[in-house]
This record gives C-alpha cells, sequence and structure tokens, in this order.
C-alpha cells in the first residue's frame, strides 16, 4: 500500500516535493538544520566570520570563491605538484590549485556551489565529493555519473548543499593512481543554524599515506601494502605544524582518511575527547561515549571535540607505531640482541671503501644516504630525540597564546617531569634497582 | 820451407782476426737492430745491474730488459750467431792447396814426382761463394735479432700474464674477505636468534666457495710468478711485480699495420736473404759440380836423373751428369726459399688482418668494461651503501651488490688482459717478428 503511494509520488511531485523527500531522508541522519522548505531551494550564500568561523587546514589552505548571482563559484584545478613532505624528502605529486592536497572547500548549509574543475594533467580525471549528497550525476563516477575530464578541459558541477559537516573530494577516475599521488582535499560544510555553540578552535585534517623509495622523486601508486610516507595534510613530522589551544577552550578537530589500504586509529595525549559527527552526520549525545583514540577508516570522516583543559606539549599522532615511521623498511635483518657497530665494521670488509663513507643509520651515524630521503628520521624535541616522524604532530595547550606565534616549548611547572631518581628516594620506597 | 811456414803462419793469423772482427760487425748490428724495435730501459744491461733490478717492483721494460741480460735463450741467439760468424770467416778462405809428392823406385832409379795443385772450383766459383756465404750470414743475422724480438715480447706476455694472475688473485682475496666478514655477521645473527638456519648455511657455501677459489687464483699466480722468473733467466728470484702498466689500456693506430709488419720483417729479410744465397748457390752450383775434383798446378818431376817442371791439370769427367743434377738441386733449393718467402708474406698480412680485428673488437669491449660494466657496478655498491645507510637494505644485500662489482672487477681485468695481449702481439709484428698464431676465436667465446 504505501509502496504504490511512493511510486505515485516519485511519479507526479514537483522538484519540491522530491527536495522534501530528501529533507526527511537527511534530517533522519541529523545532518541538516534546514527546514523542509529551505532544502528544497538554495539559501543565501554563507559568509565567513559571519555566518560561520573558518576552519583552519594545518599545513593547508582554504579555496576562495566569488559569488555570482547567489552561487558560490570555485575553481579547482587538477595539476601536477612539487610537493615538500618535509624538507629534505620533495616529490612529484598531484593535486589541485598548486597544492598538495588539494585546499580545503569550505561553504555553508544551504549554499549553491558551482564547482569548475580544470584538468591540466596528462591523464583524464574526474572529482567526486565524497560523503555530499547530490544528483547523482554530480557525483563525478568517470564511466558511471560523467565521462572522464580529458586533460585541457574543464567541467562544471554544481549543487546545492544540503547538510554540514566534514567531507573530503578526491579523484574517482583511475582512483588507485590519482588518489596515490595526491588528488585529494577537504570539504567543510559549517550548519546554517547550529545547535551547539562554535568551537573556540576548529582544526582539519586529512590522512593519507605513500610509497616514495628513498632517492626517487615520484609517489609510486603500485604500491598496495607497504607504504613509507604517512601524511597529516600532506605533511610528516618533524615539518607538521602543531594545533594550539587556549587553556579552557573547546576544540574540534576534523580528521578524515583517504589511504589507499590503512586505517588510523588516532590518539592524543593528555585529554579525552568525543566524537560528535562523523561524515554521516551529527551523532546524537546520547550515543557519544569519551575516547582518547578514535579509527578513522579509510572514506571516513571523524570529528571530535574536547575541552584543552590540560597544559602541555601533547603528542597526536597514528597510533600504529610503523604509521610514525618514514620511509621505514622491512626488508633488513633484526639486529636485536647484536651489536650493531659491528656490521658497520664487518661492511668495510666486505665493501672496503665504506670506511670512507661515514657511519651509517644503523650506528645514527650521518653515513651518506640517497638524495631526496629521510629515512627514520624523528623529532627534535626540547629534551632530545624524538623518535617519532609521519603521522605526529604537537596539540599545544598554553594559559597565554598569542595568535599566529607557535608558543615554543612547554615549560613545565618544578617537580613535573620525570628525571632520574635518587638513591634517597630509592631507598625510602625500598626500591632495589 | 821457412817462407812456406812464414805463409801458414800469416794465413792463420789473418782467419783468426777474420772470425773476431766479423763476429763482432755481426753482434753489433744485431744489437742496433734490437734497439730500433724493442724499448726495453736498455738491451745491452750489464748482468749485475740486471740482478740489482731483479730487486725492485717489476714493470714490463724492466722485464724485457733483464731478460736480455740474463735469460740463456739471449745468450744462445748471439751465440748461434757467432757460428754464423764463423762460417762466413771460412768462406773467404782460399782452400789450402793440394802437395803430392810421389817416389818410385823402378829398378835402380828413384823417380821423385811433385805436384802443387789447387782445386779449379775454388778459383772459378770464389766471387759467387763468398756472396753467397754474405747471404747466409745476413740471413743470420736476421735470425738472431728475430730471436731477441721474440724473447723481448715472450718476457713481456710472461710479465703480462703474472701481472694478471696476481690481480686476479687479490681480486679472488677480496671476495674472500667479504664472504667471510657476511658469514660472520650471519653467525652473529643466527646466534642472536635472529637468523634462520638455512639463511646460515647459504652463507656458509658462499664462503666455501671463495675460499676454493681464492686458493686456485693464489697457485695460478704463484705459478706465473715461477714461469715469469724462469723466462728472466732467474728462477730463484722473488720478483715483485709492477702492476701500474695494466690500467693503462694501450691506444694503438692500426691502420697501416700491414705495411709496417712488412717494412720491419726480420723473418722476410731472413728469407730474402736466404733467397738470395740460394740464387747465388744456383749460379755457380754447375760449374762447381762440373770443376768437382778438377785441379790445376804446378808439377816438378825427376826421373832417370832428369828433372823438369810444369803444369799439371786434373779433370774430372763428366760422364754421370752431376753438374745438371747439382744445378736442379740448387734450382729446388731456389724454388723452396721462394716460396717460403711467399708463404711468410701471406702470414704476415693475414696477421695483421686478424690483429687488426682482434684489437678493435678486443679495444671496443674492454671500453665497454672499463667505461661502462666497472663504474655500473661501482655506482652500484655505492647506492646500495646509502640505501643500507637509510636502513632500506641490510649488509646482505650490500654483499650482492659487492659480488656484481667483484663479477665486474673480474670481467674488466680479463678485457684488459686480453688487450695487453694484443698490444703486445702487434708491437711484436712491428718490431718485425711475427707473433704466433692466437687459438681460433670460437663461435662460443
Ligand atoms: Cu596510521
Amino acid at each position: 500500500m504505501s509502496l504504490s503511494r511512493r511510486n505515485f509520488l516519485t511519479k507526479t511531485t514537483s522538484a519540491a516535493l522530491a527536495g522534501a523527500a530528501l529533507a526527511r531522508s537527511v534530517a533522519a541522519r541529523g545532518a541538516s538544520t534546514l527546514t523542509v522548505a529551505e532544502l528544497a531551494s538554495a539559501l543565501p550564500p554563507g559568509v565567513p566570520n559571519v555566518d560561520y568561523k573558518p576552519v583552519v587546514t594545518p599545513d593547508g589552505a582554504t579555496l576562495p570563491f566569488r559569488v555570482v548571482d547567489g552561487v558560490k563559484v570555485f575553481h579547482l584545478i587538477a595539476e601536477e605538484v612539487e610537493h615538500e613532505f618535509a624538507p629534505g624528502l620533495a616529490v612529484r605529486a598531484w593535486g589541485y590549485n598548486g597544492r598538495v592536497h588539494g585546499p580545503t572547500l569550505e561553504a555553508l548549509e544551504g549554499d549553491r556551489v558551482r564547482i569548475y574543475v580544470t584538468n591540466r594533467l596528462d591523464a583524464p580525471t574526474t572529482v567526486h565529493w565524497h560523503g555530499i549528497l547530490l544528483p547523482s550525476g554530480m557525483d563525478g563516477i568517470g564511466g558511471l555519473t560523467q565521462r572522464p575530464i580529458l586533460p585541457g578541459e574543464t567541467f562544471r558541477y554544481e549543487f546545492t548543499l544540503r547538510q554540514h559537516g566534514t567531507f573530503m573530494y578526491h579523484s574517482h577516475h583511475d582512483e588507485m593512481t590519482q588518489m596515490a599521488l595526491g588528488m585529494m582535499g577537504l570539504f567543510v560544510i559549517h550548519p546554517r543554524r547550529p545547535s551547539e555553540p562554535a568551537p573556540d578552535r576548529d582544526y582539519a585534517y586529512l590522512l593519507s599515506e605513500w610509497r616514495v623509495d628513498p632517492g626517487a622523486r615520484r609517489p609510486d601508486p603500485n604500491e598496495m601494502s607497504d607504504f613509507n610516507v604517512l601524511t597529516l595534510n600532506a605533511k610528516i613530522a618533524p615539518a607538521t605544524s602543531p594545533i594550539v589551544a587556549r587553556t579552557g577552550e573547546r576544540v574540534r578537530l576534523r580528521v578524515g582518511n583517504l589511504s589507499a589500504m590503512d586505517h588510523h586509529p588516532i590518539h592524543i595525549h593528555g585529554h579525552a575527547f568525543t566524537v560528535v559527527e562523523t561524515d554521516g552526520g551529527v551523532i546524537p549525545p546520547a550515543g557519544r561515549w569519551p575516547e582518547v583514540s578514535v579509527l578513522v577508516p579509510t572514506g571516513s570522516t571523524r570529528t571530535m571535540e574536547f575541552v584543552a583543559d590540560n597544559p602541555g606539549d601533547w603528542a597526536l599522532h597514528c597510533h600504529m607505531t610503523h604509521h610514525v615511521m618514514t620511509q621505514m623498511s622491512h626488508g633488513i635483518p633484526n639486529l636485536i640482541g647484536v651489536d650493531a657497530s659491528r656490521f658497520d665494521e664487518e661492511l668495510e670488509r666486505i665493501v672496503p671503501r665504506y670506511a670512507d663513507m661515514g657511519e651509517s643509520a644503523h650506528s645514527h651515524g650521518g653515513g651518506a644516504i640517497p638524495p631526496n630521503s629521510l629515512p627514520m628520521v624523528g623529532t627534535r624535541g626540547p629534551f632530545g630525540y624524538v623518535t617519532m616522524s609521519g603521522m605526529f604532530t604537537l596539540l599545544k595547550v598554553r594559559d597565554e597564546l598569542r595568535e599566529g606565534v607557535d608558543p615554543g616549548w612547554y615549560e613545565h611547572p618544578a617537580g613535573t617531569v620525570a628525571s632520574p631518581a635518587a638513591a634517597t628516594e630509592l631507598a625510602r620506597d625500598g626500591v632495589v634497582t | 820451407m821457412k817462407t812456406l811456414a812464414r805463409i801458414l803462419a800469416l794465413a792463420l793469423v789473418a782467419s783468426c782476426t777474420s772470425v773476431a772482427r766479423i763476429t763482432e760487425r755481426e753482434r753489433e748490428l744485431v744489437s742496433r737492430e734490437l734497439r730500433a724495435r724493442v724499448e726495453p730501459l736498455s738491451t745491452d744491461l750489464e748482468q749485475a745491474r740486471a740482478r740489482e733490478l731483479l730487486g725492485q717492483p717489476i714493470g714490463r721494460k724492466e722485464a724485457v730488459a733483464i731478460a736480455l741480460a740474463l735469460a740463456p735463450e739471449a745468450r744462445r741467439a748471439l751465440a748461434e750467431l757467432d757460428v754464423a760468424s764463423a762460417a762466413r770467416a771460412r768462406a773467404e778462405l782460399a782452400r789450402n792447396p793440394l802437395a803430392q809428392l810421389e817416389v818410385l823406385r823402378l829398378g835402380g832409379d828413384t823417380d821423385v814426382d811433385f805436384d802443387l795443385t789447387q782445386p779449379l772450383a775454388e778459383l772459378i766459383t770464389r766471387r759467387a761463394r763468398l756472396e753467397r756465404a754474405d747471404a747466409e750470414l745476413r740471413a743470420e743475422r736476421y735470425r738472431a735479432a728475430r730471436a731477441l724480438v721474440r724473447l723481448a715480447h715472450d718476457v713481456r706476455r710472461e710479465w703480462l700474464e703474472a701481472v694478471g694472475a696476481a690481480q686476479a688473485a687479490k681480486l679472488a682475496e677480496e671476495r674472500f674477505e667479504a664472504e667471510a666478514a657476511a658469514t660472520r655477521l650471519a653467525e652473529e645473527l643466527h646466534s642472536a636468534g635472529n637468523l634462520v638456519e638455512s639463511a646460515l648455511s647459504l652463507s656458509r657455501v658462499a664462503l666455501a666457495k671463495a675460499r676454493e677459489t681464492a686458493s686456485a687464483a693464489r697457485l695460478r699466480s704463484a705459478l706465473a710468478l715461477a714461469s715469469l722468473a724462469r723466462r728472466l733467466g732467474a728462477p730463484d728470484a722473488r720478483i715483485e711485480l709492477d702492476t701500474d702498466e695494466l690500467r693503462e689500456a694501450p691506444e694503438l693506430e692500426l691502420d697501416a699495420l700491414a705495411e709496417q709488419a712488412e717494412a720491419s720483417s726480420l723473418e722476410l729479410r731472413e728469407a730474402r736473404s736466404r733467397v738470395d744465397a740460394a740464387a747465388h748457390a744456383a749460379g755457380f752450383a754447375g760449374r762447381e759440380a762440373l770443376l768437382e775434383r778438377s785441379s790445376a798446378g804446378l808439377s816438378v818431376a825427376r826421373d832417370d836423373g832428369r828433372s823438369g817442371a810444369g803444369l799439371t791439370l786434373g779433370l774430372a769427367l763428366p760422364l754421370f751428369g752431376g753438374a745438371e743434377v747439382a744445378r736442379a738441386q740448387a734450382r729446388a733449393q731456389l724454388e723452396l726459399e721462394l716460396e717460403q718467402l711467399e708463404a711468410l708474406t701471406l702470414d704476415l698480412r693475414e696477421r695483421s688482418l686478424s690483429l687488426t680485428q682482434r684489437y678493435a673488437a678486443a679495444a671496443d669491449r674492454h671500453r665497454a668494461a672499463a667505461e661502462e660494466l666497472e663504474p655500473a657496478a661501482r655506482r652500484f655498491v655505492d647506492d646500495t651503501l646509502r640505501q643500507y645507510n637509510a636502513m632500506q637494505i641490510g649488509v646482505f644485500d650490500v654483499l650482492a651488490a659487492r659480488r656484481i662489482e667483484l663479477d665486474a672487477q673480474e670481467q674488466l681485468l680479463a678485457r684488459a688482459l686480453e688487450l695487453q695481449r694484443i698490444a703486445a702481439d702487434v708491437d711484436e709484428l712491428r718490431a718485425g717478428s711475427l707473433p704466433d698464431e692466437p687459438a681460433l676465436v670460437t663461435a662460443l667465446e
């Protein structure tokens, strides 16, 4: 009975009615703050810093737009980009508008957007608006919903944003190759009528993974499992910028993942957070629970919120230990339990001229390494060498902050830093070492 | 009687001075030929100085100089020349006259008949025979010079083989060292529990193989050195080699090799001299045979109390055609010498051509090994070491690269030796001595 009624409706109702159906579906998923009537048509374009507080994409950028007849017009240019993961490691990647990844697209729920995509690559491409509810023909799947954009061509995508949240865009033509080369970006849609106050800090990250052999200058899209460059907004530590918060501020952290094969458990030190949204919509408050790590599966986004109530320098990283390494190789002998310096010694007998090449990374020396490589580097810290690279950055929480200025290393209150135990302490507590 | 003794003594002295003079002159001529054709430190090194040189690292030129001074083969060539010089001196001397005294008692009378005769052939063919002897001596001189040139280049080749064997042994030693170091590491990893048994076993197999190869290479090097020492005429010397020269690839201009080879060939000169000698011989062979045993001279007789003097003439009767046979034999000999000359000319051209071709191919292969293969293998090891430093690969991957580099170095050594062997052959050919025909290039080489 209801089936026949639905059939009747789809055949006879106007576009407004179709919009209403969409509204029901979107509202049911908690992703829209618009009324049914509002969902049926475009609303006045949202103005940054008036209608919404812009998101910050650390080490990234936000794509500018212009408004033409009430429509926000964006222009994405797919092209080859010289990209530096960190000083010492650069690649010829593919991205948008001179960046890898592409700049963040940002809009307000109800905005009508028109996105031109120019293809300056040698290969056909498309752009898929990942997680965004739109007409099928705007979904950007090469061969399925459109023909690919050929080199030199510019395509127009146009749709009305009927939801809010953290989304992504990426190539959906020869995906394996084009995404492995960096063709992706974030798409943040702010709620038109937020039900909760805007956070004090709003950061967005896109996770991805690459294969770049030490000495090579182009990511290898054929890699299936052994990715060796794991990035936060296409940067690796130590080149990842820290994020900051003043003590007591509410921080929103949006994390999307478009890695080829991996999911990343993102872990924040010193704080517990709540996941408030996925790219499917807002999680009802009753369904949220506190966490210190959240797995961000590939093809998904997670939005966390927490109050930065614990001053300090806090690690923010993927908890897969191989994902906080850069250009780690997995084909070398296991040296645990043997004297690694013996290897350098014997190597001089295997290749006598090795003596002139300096010490190797095995003994953390400064031996010659391939050009354009950052194998096994870590990060400089206030207490020495931090052995994490890759998907690692810092959350710096301070009582006082000057906007736009790195607060430097945290100054720990006296007696709050782990330090060598004194003999008297050990004796007092009956600890035998 | 007194006069006769004086003449005999004079003749004796003359013949002796003549041998010494010819011998000295011939040795000087050979020495001059040698100086123009080989360039050792010196072609007439004092033996004491040569022994002194033996105590220092020996390069190619030192080796040649020492051998020319010490090797018995060098002295033998000169001794053979001395024999030829003496033969030439003999040819100059007239044959002794024949004195014949006949005393007959017939009844109560005593008849005395005294003849002094000289063989007729001697008188009539003397000039032609001298010319033949000159030609033969020339042939012997070229033969001696060629023997010395050959010796110089044989020594050079032996030196080359000794240097090559020493360097091959050094490479084999380096390979052994590398395998030994890798095996020690494999043992350490294994005892730490980080390496499976089969990986350690594989390492030991490679080590055992390298040990065997190094041992064989050491033996080859020792044998090559011993052979060189013998060739130098100092089999007991402990020779040290100066190996620098092997690094420079000889660059030869071979466009005119055949012409140069023909112009300088000592064998060709020897063969021409033998043709000359045979031609002279053919010129007088008939007369000589005809006049064989014929003689003319003075005759003094006393018979019946009367005495008188006169001429005597003895003629061999050419009843059995001996002269014709002798002429035919001499002509056949001349034909033979001409054929040998012709064959030699063909050999010279063929060897010039094949050496030109072999040099071009060897230079090409050497260039590929020296300018491409070896540097590429070296770069591969350097790249591998950088990857090792970057912890991308392990020590056994470096070993694998090092094996490739050692293979390339061995190949380069083989190519350098091949090129140097050909250069030695070319130099020998230009110096006037036809080098031995090399082994045929087979389809599989
Ligand atoms: Cu991860």
